[in-house]
C-alpha cells in the first residue's frame, strides 16, 4: 500500500486536478480506474496503460472502472473496448454518474455479472454521430466512401452493443437511432448492466 | 492563488497542497460550480477514506453555487454507500440542487454556519439543445424523473412527505440558516467559536 504521507509536486496527473492526484494514486493500489473526461485518444492511451500495468501486476484480480462521462471520439472508444477485452483479469464495471453514447457501450463491455451503476446513474446510448458537414478535407467524390465508412463503423459499435447486452442488431440499431435515456433498472433490463449499488 | 505549503518531514521538505493536507484529516471542500470532475474527485477520495477506515467522519464544507444534475447524483449516491458518519457544513451558500448533498449529512451532523444562503427547489434543466419533437419528449421525461428522484431523495432527509416537499419547491425558496433548520435541511446553526 502506498506509505508516503505527502505528494511531491511533481507528481501530477495530465488530465485531473492537482488537488486530487494522491486520491487517485492510492486508490491505484487497490486496481482501481477513473474514466471521468471525455472520450478522446489522450484517454485511451491512458486507460490502456493502466490496464496494462494492472495485467502485470496480477493476471486474476479484478480491476475496476469507474465511468462519469459524456461520451467522445468513437475511435477512441473501439481502443478501450479492444484492450478491455484483450487483459487476462475481469473487469468490474460501475457507472456512478452519466454513461452517455460512449460511456455506455464502455459500461456494457464490463466481465458479465461485474457490471453496476449507482442508484441515481443515467445512461444513455445512441449510434455513432458525426459532425455534418464533415470537418475533414474530403473531396467531392470521396464523400460517398466516408460515409460509408461511418456506417460500417457505426454497425461494428452496434454489433459489439449487441453482444454484450444479448438483444440482437436489429433491435439495438432501431433504438438507438434516437438518444435512448435508460434509468438503472431499465438498463438492467436492456442488458448493459448487472445489478444496482 | 497559490495553495501550495511547505512542511519539513523526515524525508526533507516537501511541498503540499493545502486541500490535500486536509483530505488527510477528512475534510473535503465542495466550491464553485459542481462539474462531473469535481464530482468523481470527490466520490474517488470519499471511498478511499471510508476504505482507510470507515469509522472515523468524514466532514464536507459546501459552498457552491450551481450544480450539474448528474454530478449531485454522483456525491449524493456515494454518501449513502460509505459507511463512515458524514459531516455536512454550509458555508456561504448552498443553491438549488446543492442543497441535497448538504441535507445528506448523517442526521444530527448537518451543520450551516450563521450568515449562510440555502436555497432549495426543484432541479433546473441545465441544458439547451436544439433538436426535433421526439428526442426533445426524450429529454423532458428524462428530466421529469431526476426531478422525481431528487425530490423523492430531499424528502427523505428533510423527514417530510415527497408531495409536501414538491409543493413548497415549486419555485426557488430562499432560506437563512434558521429557515433551514427549521425545514430539516440541517440540524445545527453554527454561530461563534464553537468547537466542532
Amino acid at each position: 500500500m502506498f506509505k508516503h504521507k505527502g505528494c511531491n509536486h511533481d507528481m501530477h496527473g495530465s488530465h485531473q486536478s492537482d488537488r486530487y492526484a494522491e486520491t487517485y494514486i492510492k486508490l491505484s493500489a487497490a486496481r482501481v480506474i477513473f474514466i471521468n473526461e471525455d472520450i478522446t485518444k489522450e484517454a485511451a492511451s491512458s486507460f490502456s496503460a493502466m490496464l496494462s500495468y494492472y495485467e502485470q501486476q496480477s493476471k486474476t484480480e479484478d480491476i475496476f472502472v469507474y465511468i462519469n462521462t459524456n461520451g467522445g471520439d468513437s475511435a477512441a472508444l473501439v481502443h478501450m473496448y479492444d484492450v478491455m477485452q484483450m487483459v487476462k483479469p475481469d473487469i468490474n464495471t460501475i457507472c456512478i454518474g452519466k454513461a452517455y453514447s460512449a460511456g455506455s457501450v464502455l459500461l456494457a463491455a464490463g466481465t458479465k455479472g461485474k457490471r453496476s451503476a449507482f442508484k441515481n446513474a443515467s445512461i444513455m446510448l445512441h449510434g455513432v454521430q458525426l459532425m455534418f458537414p464533415p470537418i475533414t478535407e474530403i473531396d467531392q467524390p470521396n464523400s460517398n466512401n466516408y460515409f460509408n465508412f461511418v456506417k460500417s463503423h457505426n454497425d461494428r459499435i452496434m454489433q459489439i452493443l449487441s453482444n454484450h447486452t444479448g438483444k440482437d442488431v436489429e433491435t439495438i440499431k432501431k433504438d438507438c437511432s434516437r438518444d435512448m435515456y435508460l434509468t438503472p433498472k431499465s438498463a438492467i433490463e436492456y442488458g448493459v448492466i448487472d445489478n444496482i449499488l | 492563488m497559490n495553495t501550495l505549503v511547505l512542511e519539513q518531514t523526515d524525508r526533507g521538505d516537501v511541498v503540499f497542497d493545502v486541500y490535500q493536507k486536509l483530505a488527510h484529516e477528512r475534510v473535503l471542500f465542495i466550491n464553485d460550480y459542481i462539474d462531473s470532475r469535481l464530482a468523481a474527485d470527490i466520490c474517488a477520495t470519499l471511498m478511499l477514506k471510508n476504505f482507510e477506515d470507515p469509522s472515523l467522519k468524514i466532514s464536507l464544507l459546501i459552498n457552491a453555487d450551481g450544480a450539474d444534475v448528474r454530478s449531485v447524483f454522483t456525491i449524493y449516491d456515494t454518501m449513502m454507500i460509505v459507511d463512515a458518519p458524514l459531516e455536512t457544513i454550509c458555508v456561504g451558500a448552498a443553491m438549488e440542487e446543492v442543497v441535497l448533498i448538504l441535507a445528506a449529512g448523517t442526521k444530527g451532523m448537518r451543520y450551516a454556519t450563521k450568515n449562510s444562503v440555502i436555497c432549495p427547489s426543484q432541479l433546473l434543466h441545465d441544458a439547451s439543445y436544439q433538436t426535433d419533437l421526439t428526442d426533445a419528449k426524450s429529454l423532458l421525461d428524462n428530466v421529469k424523473y431526476d426531478n422525481k428522484q431528487f425530490i423523492t431523495a430531499l424528502s427523505k432527509c428533510v423527514g417530510k412527505n415527497y408531495s409536501t416537499v414538491m409543493k413548497d419547491l415549486e419555485r426557488k425558496k430562499f432560506m437563512n440558516a434558521n429557515q433551514a433548520q427549521k425545514y430539516g435541511i440541517v440540524d445545527f446553526v453554527m454561530e461563534g467559536k464553537k468547537d466542532v
